[in-house]
């Protein structure tokens, strides 16, 4: 049994952290809601398409070379940065660019039938829309990476109030059936719902919220990989003082040797020469299990950027592999429609949930913490409780 | 309701919910198929006891004999039930 001290130290912790957090959490569940249907939004206005069916496929794939010719030919301004491949449709390339062959802008995000090679759709990229609003408000607040580490920080305090707030519960339902709901007052009513849906949710909002975090920690974690494993993969195979490769190798070379090194495999995207995820002198090719099980893990393949040979394959360390498993982890978009409803569904409830915090609070905010307690718990005026002191308004008598 | 719980009626079935929230998380992850619609059906257990919160109770206080089926009750009909045209 926790002390009254105890107890009152873990009402404050999930006082604070709930209301220094709840406002960001609320405006990340709002915002999320959206972007759980984001695929489906964007195919529903157009901003993306499935690949139109045929009557005869190709035995070949199409050339990369030819789709990526075609884009230079629309945006002769703009570098190549990556070919992406979708995991889920093995019929469609994407071809992204921007200013320069880094990632830090992006211009064109296009769609390209893999099977025949024909441009079907370009991603509208400019500012201002709806769902773009709404990606920057749960992702960087427009604050770039200061914004998302921000946001991120608010995951650390939702963990410590579901925490704080499961010992609550612990003790407020000491006398209570589960699932009561007590509908004398209000306020008793939310405190009951805040607490039921709380418990319910938790270990969702739990994963939800640390996979959270850890994807707000995404540049750092691929910025200390670029450092790192990649700048010593890469000055291996060539001195970083050479003049960078100009004179490229066909993609479709780089492609299929990078495939030959790994069987079984596809490719999650090919980043460019220049780009940070390659260097002035080789592609990468970042190549994932087809399976389930295997298709977060990555194997990053080294191209020679002249002539196409891979140079080394190897595994991603287990810090990025962390973040490719908390990512579908975060956006509950690995188990078809249901679950996306599912998540929207556990969303609003903790909308609720948040709600009703904030509602407590601002009725509660005059009662001792004492008195708290007493009416959480159901007790009566006649029914003491053995472990939580009187309060201290009781004056001591006077001896004469 | 005065009666103190032990931590088993307490955390019982906050557990199973977590036990069944973790199913539900993991399953579409490692298996397609068979793992979604395991998925699909432990999360719903959450959402659903949530949303059970929100039931309209009739009795405020649970009465010691067994209540009568609800619906099963006749009601009489009054004039209002049925208008004549």
């Amino acid at each position: 049994m926790l002390s009254s001290k105890a107890l009152r130290g873990w009402f404050l912790v999930h006082k604070w952290t709930s209301l220094v957090s709840t406002l960001f959490l609320l405006l990340l569940c709002v915002t999320g809601l959206p972007l759980i249907f984001a695929h489906e939004i964007d195919h529903a206005l157009g901003n993306s398409v499935d690949p139109p069916e045929l009557a005869e496929v190709p035995a070949e794939r199409a050339s990369v070379d030819a789709m990526i010719a075609d884009a230079q030919g629309r945006y002769p301004d703009e570098h190549m940065q990556f070919v992406v491949g979708d995991p889920d449709d093995p019929n469609v390339v994407f071809i992204r660019m921007g200013e320069s062959p880094e990632g830090s802008t992006i211009n064109v995000f296009d769609t390209y039938d893999a099977r025949t090679g024909e441009h079907l759709v370009a991603y509208p990229l400019e500012k201002g829309g709806f769902m773009e609003v709404m990606e920057r408000l749960h992702i960087d607040l427009y604050a770039g990476l200061k914004g998302t580490l921000f946001l991120g920080s608010m995951g650390l305090f939702l963990l410590l109030s579901l925490v704080s707030g499961v010992v609550l519960y612990g003790r407020v339902m000491r006398k209570l059936r589960f699932g009561t709901v007590r509908d004398k007052t209000p306020r008793l009513r939310w405190l009951d719902l805040h607490n039921l849906l709380g418990i319910a949710t938790l270990v969702w909002l739990l994963v939800v919220g640390t996979t959270g975090t850890i994807n707000a920690l995404a540049i750092p974690i691929f910025q200390q990989w670029q450092a790192t494993e990649l700048a010593e993969m890469t000055a291996r195979h060539a001195a970083p003082d050479e003049p960078p490769v100009t004179d490229l190798v066909s993609v479709d070379t780089v492609l299929e040797n990078a495939s030959a090194e790994t069987p079984g495999k596809i490719l999650s995207f090919l980043a460019f020469p220049g780009n940070e995820f390659a260097s002035p002198h080789h592609f990468t090719a970042f190549m994932t299990g087809a399976e389930p099980r295997t298709k977060r893990l990555f194997t990053a393949v080294l191209v020679d950027a002249a002539d196409g040979e891979v140079l080394e394959v190897s595994s991603m360390p287990w810090y990025t592999q962390v973040l490719f498993v908390s990512q579908p982890l975060h956006f509950g978009d690995y188990g078809g429609i249901p679950l996306k409803v599912l998540w929207a569904l556990l969303d609003l409830l903790a909308i609720v949930v948040l709600g009703s915090g904030v509602y407590l609070w601002l009725k509660k905010r005059n009662v001792t913490f004492d008195d708290w307690l007493q009416t959480a718990q159901g007790d009566d005026a006649t029914e003491a409780v053995p472990s939580v002191t009187p309060p201290a308004s009781a004056t001591p008598t006077t001896t004469v | 309701m005065s009666r103190v719980q032990s931590p088993r009626q307490i955390w019982g079935i906050p557990t199973l919910l977590g036990v069944a929230s973790l199913v539900g998380l993991v399953a579409a992850l490692v298996a397609d198929g068979v793992g979604d619609a395991l998925s699909w059906v432990a999360l719903t257990i959450p959402v659903v006891i949530s949303v059970w919160g929100f039931r309209r109770r009739s009795a405020p206080t649970p009465s010691p004999s067994p209540a009568p089926a609800s619906g099963g009750v006749a009601r009489p009909l009054g004039p209002s039930a049925r208008r004549p045209a």
